[in-house]
């Protein structure tokens, strides 16, 4: 039997039917945009997770902070890839700050508030490639300011704490994470420009202005921070003794 | 229908980490994926969802796609379609509900045409998801014998069987013999 030739002329009228079949519609451009969105949040390769994972103990914040700390994606992959305007991005940003929370060490939580703001700026530059949409544009701009504001009021209370805790304490991460804060703040500018171009509603324009300038402000911030002084101590005094000066840099702009 | 080799272009170029490119790749094959997907599952929402997971599985291992002259683009993109649906499948079991399909018309590019199509549908609605797949993809996507063979994992003459088989079983249940 030759089963590359169909003999039975029932069989060709029916394949005639398959080869014919109608095609059905879907959300074309709405599953594109998902999916450039979530682009942003995927490397190339998927890294390849080894046997270092299951050497690790297994106790939690420590194992928690050596995961983050090495910046390995989260296990809420859908929440992860989610838009911003979406349920699953209040969860997802719920889940970068719990991330941050657990964490012991104050440097990885600010490099992560760093991490977490370079997403929020890819994000913003992907939603520039696609059309429309522009509520949810906004609703990312507004996410990103807020973002940026925590973040450089954590990094900045941080660091003035590890300086009062240790006048000699190194907080030169801490200065390469506001460095990093303020040229986000200006990447974020530049996209948020970008989109308050596309924008014709008055009211989400006004909105747009008001996330320019909270941003422009959040870099000002970020840069007074790191032009400030160290805590100044007195010199010593004839006992040998210190005192720290209690008014130099305690407390925020 | 976009040539080869501008195709294996934008492949480059989204190995490069082009997402301008991969979206240009999306457009091309997003509406074969998604009814490749759509004529098995019969639901909307549930097609878009791993329309959107075959495409980002796609993003995530394209530097490991490696252009031969036996398999197109088209057929690595539509093994990972096929593998997707399986998981899907294996997980949720869905049993295909007859008026299910019937209210799909309004999902029709041509509800007119849908009407004609719709007893066919239900039919191969009842068929094993293999054979589904081997009709999918040998008639309604006119792939070659060796792509289809590539794509479910296949040898070529196991695929000539189950086309022969599938074909069989969806003439008899239009009969209806079984």
């Amino acid at each position: 039997m030759n089963l590359g030739i169909f003999r039975k002329k029932e069989d060709e009228k029916l394949i005639r039917l398959l080869k014919n079949q109608p095609r059905f519609s879907y959300a074309k451009d709405e599953v594109k945009f998902k999916l450039l969105t979530a682009l942003a949040n995927k490397p190339q390769p998927v890294p390849k997770y080894t046997t270092f994972w299951f050497k690790m103990p297994h106790y939690g914040t420590a194992f928690a902070a050596v995961i983050l700390a090495v910046g390995l994606t989260s296990t809420l992959v859908y929440a992860d890839s989610a838009l911003p305007g979406d349920k699953l991005f209040s969860l997802d940003r719920a889940q970068e700050e719990l991330a941050v929370k657990i964490v012991p060490s104050q440097t990885i939580k600010a490099k992560l508030r760093a991490k977490h703001l370079n997403e929020r700026a890819v994000e913003l530059e992907q939603l520039s490639l696609v059309k429309n949409h522009r509520e949810t544009k906004v609703k990312a701009v507004d996410q990103s300011v807020q973002g940026l504001n925590q973040a450089i009021q954590s990094v900045s209370e941080a660091k003035i704490r590890m300086q009062e805790r240790d006048k000699n304490s190194n907080t030169a991460e801490f200065d390469k994470v506001l460095h990093r804060l303020e040229n986000l703040a200006e990447k974020h500018e530049q996209h948020a420009v970008k989109i308050r171009g596309e924008v014709s509603d008055p009211q989400l324009q006004q909105r747009i202005d008001n996330d320019l300038r909270e941003l422009k402000e959040a870099r000002m911030r970020a840069r007074m921070e790191l032009e400030k002084p160290e805590l100044e101590t007195l010199p010593l005094d004839d006992s040998g003794s210190s005192s720290v000066n209690q008014d130099s840099g305690s407390t925020l702009p | 229908m976009v040539d080869e080799k501008e195709i294996q272009q934008l492949i480059k170029q989204a190995q490069d980490s082009d997402k301008e490119a991969f979206g240009q790749i999306y457009d091309i094959y997003a509406d074969n994926i998604y009814n490749f997907l759509f004529g098995k599952l019969h639901h909307k929402q549930t097609c878009e969802d791993l329309l959107h997971t075959v495409f980002l599985k796609a993003w995530t291992n394209l530097n490991r796609y490696r252009p031969r002259k036996s398999a197109k683009f088209s057929t690595w993109l539509f093994q990972i379609a096929n593998y997707t649906l399986i998981d899907h499948w294996r997980v949720h079991k869905d049993t295909l509900e007859i008026d299910k399909v019937e209210n799909l018309s309004q999902f029709a590019q041509d509800p007119k045409a849908y009407e004609d199509y719709e007893f066919l549908w239900i039919a191969i609605s009842e068929l094993p998801i293999e054979h589904q797949t081997v009709l999918d993809l040998r008639f309604k996507q006119e792939m070659s014998v060796a792509e289809a063979a590539n794509i479910m994992g296949k040898s070529e003459v196991a695929i000539r069987v189950l086309q022969h088989r599938a074909i069989t079983l969806l003439r008899k249940k239009l009969e209806g013999k079984i």
